[in-house]
C-alpha cells in the first residue's frame, strides 16, 4: 500500500503529460475539422467560421485543452462530428473484441513460450535448443500482418478450419466466437511468442546457473521440479514487464490486424477515425489507449511484489 | 512489434524501492535485442560463419537493386501487361505478375528503393537526435537527464502506430516526409542506447582522469565519450534497420507509406492479400523478399554488435 | 557383513580411487581433478586444503553428481558409498539413481549462502522440500521437522522464520539455514564447501563449531574443504593438501602439522597469519601464480613455485607416496630429505 501511495504522483503526472501530449497531436493534424465536416468546396467562409465557433474551435489551445480534460476525466470524450455518435460509447462498443484480441494473443504466446523456452533453456546448447532459438529468430523478422496473411492462406482458404474474417460476439455463440477470434489472435501472438520466448530463455539460463539451483540439485529434487519451483519463478520478471510493455505494440498490431480480418475493435475504429479526419474521436481512442497503457504498466510495477518478496518487503 | 514501448525505464523519480537484477529494467527492445543476440550466437556459433557472409551477401543485393533500380534490364514496373495479369513464377515472368499484369521482380526491385531509403534515413535520423540527446543526458545527468527520460516515458506511453499514423498525417505521404516520421519514432530507443553506453564509459577511469586534468566538456564529449559511444550506436542500427523495413511495409500496407503508383514491399503484400485465394505468389514473393531482408539485417547486425560487446544490462 | 568385527570397520563409509575429472571449458579441457584418492569413515573429518583453482570445488561437485553432463569432459576413476551394508558404485549410478542419494546420503553445504538460497522461497518451503521429496513427509509434518532443524542449527525465533525469505536473514543466519537443509534427511556424508569464507570473521568460528558439532552428533563423516589450513588444523581428522588437482600431501592431522614434507605444504603453513606472531611479522605469500588447468606442463605442478624445484621435477610428475603410518606425499625432494641439502 505504501508503494502504491509512494508511485501515485508520479501515475498522475504521466496521465496529465500524456493527456497534453495526446490533444496536441491531435490539434497540430493539418485539416480544418470545420471544413471536413461541411465538406470542401462551394462553402461559404462565413459557415466554416460559424461551425468554429460551434465546436470551440476558435478558443485559445490551453482553454480547449483544459476543457476538453474537465470531460474527459468525467467520462464525457464528446461527441463525433461525422457520426453524432457519442466517442465513449464508440470505444465502450468496440472495446471488448480488442482486449479479447489482446488478451488471448497474450495468453496463447504465453502458453507456447513459456514452456519453449523452459525446454530451451534446460537443453541449453543442443540440437533442439537451437531449432527452437532459430524458429524465434525467424518469427521475429515476420510483421503481424504478413503472419495474418498467410494464416489466412493456410488455415481458412486451403483448410477451411477458421473463417477468414468476420467476428461473432461471444453473446451470440461462445464456439463460433473463439473461430472467429483464432486466427487474428494467433496472428498477433506469433510475434509476442517469439520475444517472450527468448527474453525468458536467457533468464532461464542465467537463473539456471545460480548457487541455489545447484543447491536444489544438491538437495535430490527431480529435474522438472527445478525447473517449475525453483527457476521459472526468479526468471519471470523481465518477462512480466515486457508483457506489460508489450501492450502498446499488441495494440498497434490490433490496428492493423482488425483490418485485415474486419474486426469491430477500437484499433479498425482508431484507423478508419484518422482517415476520416474525426479528430475528436481519434483524441478519444489515443488517450483512452495511452491512459490504459500507463495505468497497466503501473500495475505490473506493483505486481512484482507478489512475485519477488525481496520488493514486497522494501517498504 | 517494431516500435514497441520496449524501453520505458523507471525514471529517477521513481525510485527503486530495492536495487533489482538489472535485468528488470531492461526490458522491452533491450531485451528483444539481447535474446536476439543470444539466439543468433546459439544458432550460429562463434565466428563469421556462413550464415553471416549469405546474409550480408543479400544485403549487399538488395542494396545493389535500390541503387540501380532504373539501369538494371527489368521491366516497367508501373506497365500493366493485361494479358499477364496473375501470371505465376517462371512463366511469362520470372517472379510472375500481380493483378494488374505488372511484373513482380521489377516491382521488387524498386520497391527495395524504398525500404532501402527509409530505413538508412530513418536510422540515421533517430541516431543522430536520439543519439545526441542521450549522451548529453548520460554526460551530464541531473535534471536535464531527468526531464529528457520523463518526456520519452510519455512518447513510449502511445502505440508505436498511433504516432506514426499521426506524424504520417502531419508530415505526409513524401519518401523524405514518411522517412522523417519513422525516424523520429526512434529517437526514444537511441537516445536510451546512447545514454547507457555514455553513462558506462564516463565511469571509466580515463574519462576520470581527463576530467581530472582539466581537459575542456566538448573536448572530453568528442574525444573519449562519442568514439566508445559510437560502435554499440552504429552497430544497433543495423538491427534497428531491420525493424524500419517492417514498420515501413505495415504502414504501406495500410496504404499511408509512398504514395502510388510508386511500389513498397508493404503495398505489394496489401495488393497481393486480395488475389490470396487464386494467386497466391502475389502475396507470397514480396513476403518472402522482405522475410529473408529483415531476418538478414537482425542477423548481421547481431553479428557486429556482439563484437562490440553492446553492455546491454546497462539500458 | 559376514566378516569379522575389525573387517566392518575397515570399510569406509566413503572410498575415492583415482577420481579424475575433466572439465570442457571456454579455452579447452581443464584438468581440474587428477588421480585423488582418499577414504572416509563414519564420524570422521577429512580436511582438504588448496588455493582456490586448486580442483576442491569440482571434486566435492563430482561426489555429489551435480557437475553439468555437458560440461564433463571425462569422469573417471571410482567412487563408492556404503549405504546399509551395500556399496554402491556412484559413477556408474544413473541421475535418477544419483537422486535419490542426495539428501538423505550425501549433503552439501555451499560456500556463499547470500546467493545459495532461492530468494523467492520461504526458508520453511527450502528446509521442508527435501523432507517431503525422500522421506515422503506430508507438509506439516515437513514444517514441523524443518522448525526442529532450524532450533538446532541455533536459530532465533525459528518459528518465524520458517516464512521469513533469504533476504531477511543476515550472512551468518543464511549459512544455517544451509546447514539445516544438507542436515535435513540426515545424510550419512557431508561435504561442506569453504562454508565459511563468505562469512564475517566473527561468524565463522561460530559456524565452523556448528558443524563439527553437528557431526559428532550424528557420526556423519565429513569433508571440509578450505583454503585455510587453520581452518581445518584442530577440526579434521587427517588432511589431504591439493594442488593443480591433485592431492600432494596427506597425513593425519597431527602428523601433517608436527612432520610436513610437501614443499607446497609449508609454504601454505606460512601464508597462515598467527596470533602468536609478534606483530609486522612479514606474511609469507607463495611466489608465482597457480599454474593453470588446461594442457597443463608435465612435471610436477608446483615446480615453478617451488624451492626445492630440480631438473627432474619438471620432467616427472612425482607419485603419490607412502612414507610412514597413513602419511603419504607426493614429492621427489621433501623436507628434511638429504637430496635437497645436498
Amino acid at each position: 500500500m505504501h508503494l502504491v501511495l509512494r508511485k501515485l504522483p508520479w501515475l498522475i503526472g504521466t496521465l496529465l503529460a500524456v493527456s497534453f501530449f495526446t490533444f496536441l497531436l491531435v490539434s497540430l493534424l493539418p485539416g480544418d475539422p470545420a471544413v471536413m465536416i461541411l465538406g470542401a468546396g462551394g462553402v461559404s467562409p462565413e459557415a466554416v467560421a460559424a461551425l468554429r465557433a460551434e465546436l470551440g474551435l476558435d478558443r485559445p489551445l490551453l482553454v480547449r485543452y483544459f476543457d476538453w480534460l474537465g470531460s474527459a476525466l468525467t467520462g464525457d470524450f464528446g461527441r463525433s462530428p461525422m457520426t453524432g455518435q457519442s466517442v465513449m460509447d464508440a470505444i465502450l462498443s468496440r472495446l471488448p473484441v480488442t482486449i479479447q484480441l489482446g488478451v488471448m494473443a497474450i495468453i496463447i504466446a504465453l502458453l507456447l513460450a513459456v514452456p519453449l523456452a523452459m525446454l530451451s533453456a534446460y537443453h541449453a546448447g543442443s540440437r533442439l535448443d537451437r531449432v527452437i532459438s532459430g524458429l524465434g529468430f525467424a518469427l521475429m523478422s515476420i510483421p503481424s500482418f504478413m503472419m495474418a496473411i498467410f494464416l489466412i492462406l493456410i488455415l481458412a482458404v486451403s483448410m477451411n478450419l477458421f473463417p477468414a474474417t468476420g467476428w461473432v460476439p461471444f453473446s451470440v455463440s461462445p464456439t463460433a466466437n473463439l473461430r472467429s477470434a483464432a486466427l487474428p489472435a494467433l496472428s498477433l501472438a506469433m510475434i509476442e511468442l517469439a520475444l517472450y520466448m527468448r527474453l525468458l530463455r536467457t533468464d532461464l539460463i542465467s537463473t539456471l546457473q545460480q548457487d541455489y539451483i545447484t543447491l536444489a540439485r544438491a538437495k535430490g529434487v527431480p529435474n522438472w521440479q527445478i525447473m517449475l519451483r525453483h527457476a521459472l519463478r526468479p526468471s519471470s520478471f523481465s518477462l512480466m514487464t515486457v508483457v506489460g510493455l508489450q501492450l502498446g505494440g499488441v495494440i498497434s498490431g490490433a490496428i492493423i490486424i482488425e483490418e485485415i480480418f474486419a474486426l469491430p475493435g477500437v484499433g479498425r475504429l482508431l484507423y478508419q477515425s484518422i482517415l476520416q479526419r474525426d479528430l475528436l474521436m481519434v483524441q478519444g481512442i489515443v488517450l483512452f489507449i495511452a491512459t490504459a497503457y500507463v495505468v497497466v504498466n503501473f500495475l505490473v510495477d506493483l505486481s512484482y511484489s507478489l512475485l519477488d518478496p525481496r520488493v514486497r518487503h522494501a517498504d | 512489434m517494431p516500435i514497441e514501448s520496449g524501453n520505458r525505464r523507471r525514471t529517477p523519480a521513481e525510485p527503486l524501492p530495492v536495487r533489482r537484477k538489472t535485468s528488470y529494467g531492461s526490458a522491452g527492445r533491450a531485451s528483444r535485442a539481447l535474446s536476439f543476440s543470444v539466439a543468433v550466437r546459439q544458432v550460429f556459433g562463434s565466428g563469421f560463419g556462413t550464415g553471416f557472409w549469405l546474409a550480408a551477401g543479400w544485403l549487399l543485393l538488395v542494396a545493389a537493386c535500390a541503387l540501380f533500380a532504373t539501369v538494371l534490364p527489368v521491366r516497367d514496373p508501373l506497365d500493366p501487361v493485361i494479358v499477364n495479369r496473375l501470371n505465376a513464377p517462371f512463366t511469362s515472368n520470372w517472379l510472375g505478375a500481380d493483378g494488374l499484369g505488372r511484373d513482380m521482380l521489377s516491382r521488387l526491385v524498386h520497391g527495395a528503393r524504398v525500404s532501402v531509403v527509409i530505413s538508412l534515413t530513418a536510422v540515421s535520423i533517430g541516431m543522430l537526435i536520439g543519439g545526441s540527446l542521450g549522451i548529453l543526458a548520460g554526460y551530464f545527468r541531473g535534471r536535464f537527464e531527468r526531464a529528457l527520460m520523463a518526456v520519452l516515458d510519455v512518447i513510449l506511453a502511445f502505440p508505436w502506430l498511433v504516432l506514426l499514423l499521426a506524424l504520417v498525417a502531419f508530415i505526409g505521404q513524401s519518401l523524405m516526409a514518411i522517412s522523417l516520421a519513422i525516424g523520429l519514432l526512434w529517437i526514444p530507443a537511441y537516445a536510451r542506447v546512447a545514454r547507457a553506453n555514455t553513462l558506462s564509459v564516463v565511469q571509466r577511469e580515463y574519462v576520470l582522469a581527463a576530467r581530472a586534468m582539466g581537459a575542456s566538456t566538448l573536448r572530453i564529449l568528442l574525444r573519449e565519450v562519442l568514439p566508445n559511444v559510437i560502435l554499440p550506436v552504429l552497430a544497433y542500427g543495423l538491427v534497428a534497420m531491420g525493424l524500419v523495413v517492417i514498420v515501413e511495409s505495415a504502414l504501406a500496407f495500410l496504404g499511408l507509406s509512398v504514395e502510388a503508383p510508386q511500389p513498397t514491399w508493404g503495398g505489394m503484400i496489401a495488393e497481393g492479400k486480395r488475389h490470396l485465394a487464386i494467386a497466391p505468389h502475389v502475396a507470397l514473393v514480396p513476403s518472402i523478399t522482405m522475410f529473408l531482408t529483415v531476418l538478414s539485417l537482425n542477423y548481421v547486425g547481431d553479428r557486429l554488435r556482439s563484437r562490440f560487446e553492446v553492455k546491454e544490462s546497462n539500458l | 557383513m559376514t566378516d569379522s568385527q575389525h573387517q566392518t570397520q575397515q570399510v569406509p563409509l566413503l572410498r575415492v580411487e583415482e577420481l579424475t575429472v575433466r572439465l570442457r571449458g571456454e579455452a579447452g579441457i581443464v584438468h581440474a581433478v587428477s588421480d585423488v584418492s582418499f577414504q572416509l569413515q563414519r564420524g570422521q573429518t577429512l580436511g582438504i586444503v588448496g588455493e582456490s583453482g586448486s580442483g576442491k570445488s569440482v571434486m566435492a561437485r563430482a561426489l555429489m553428481g551435480l557437475l553439468p553432463r555437458r560440461a564433463t569432459h571425462l569422469m573417471e576413476g571410482s567412487v563408492s558409498l556404503a549405504v546399509d551394508g551395500r556399496v554402491l558404485e556412484l559413477l556408474k549410478l544413473s541421475e535418477r539413481e544419483f537422486r535419490t542419494l542426495r539428501g538423505p546420503r550425501l549433503a552439501m553445504v555451499f560456500q556463499d549462502p547470500m546467493t545459495a538460497l532461492n530468494p523467492v522461497l520461504t526458508l520453511g518451503v527450502q528446509i521442508a522440500e527435501p523432507l517431503q521429496l525422500h522421506l515422503g513427509l506430508n507438509k506439516a509434518q515437513a514444517m514441523a521437522r524443518a522448525l526442529e532443524l532450524l532450533t538446532q542449527v541455533g536459530i532465533p525465533d525459528p518459528e518465524g522464520r520458517l516464512r521469513q525469505y533469504p533476504h531477511q536473514l543476515s550472512g551468518g543466519m543464511r549459512q544455517r539455514v544451509v546447514i539445516a537443509i544438507a542436515l535435513a534427511c540426515d545424510p550419512q556424508v557431508l561435504l561442506a564447501d569453504e562454508p565459511t569464507t563468505a562469512l564475517d570473521v566473527t561468524v565463522q568460528r561460530q559456524v565452523l563449531d556448528l558443524l563439527l558439532a553437528l557431526q559428532r552428533e550424528r557420526q556423519m563423516g565429513m569433508v571440509l574443504i578450505t583454503h585455510d589450513l587453520g581452518v581445518v588444523a584442530n577440526r579434521a581428522d587427517h588432511i589431504a593438501v591439493m594442488y593443480a588437482g591433485r592431492i600432494v600431501e596427506y597425513a593425519p592431522t597431527s602428523r601433517l602439522f608436527s612432520s610436513m614434507r610437501h614443499p607446497y605444504t609449508e609454504a601454505l603453513f606460512k601464508s597462515v597469519p598467527r596470533l602468536s606472531d609478534p606483530s609486522h611479522t612479514r606474511l609469507h605469500a607463495i611466489p608465482g601464480r597457480p599454474p593453470q588447468l588446461i594442457d597443463p606442463a608435465p612435471g610436477c605442478a608446483f615446480a615453478p613455485r617451488c624451492p626445492n624445484a630440480q631438473q627432474r621435477c619438471r620432467r616427472e610428475t612425482p607419485a603419490l607416496a607412502q612414507i610412514g603410518d597413513q602419511h603419504l606425499h607426493a614429492c621427489f625432494y621433501p623436507i628434511g630429505s638429504k637430496e635437497v641439502g645436498a
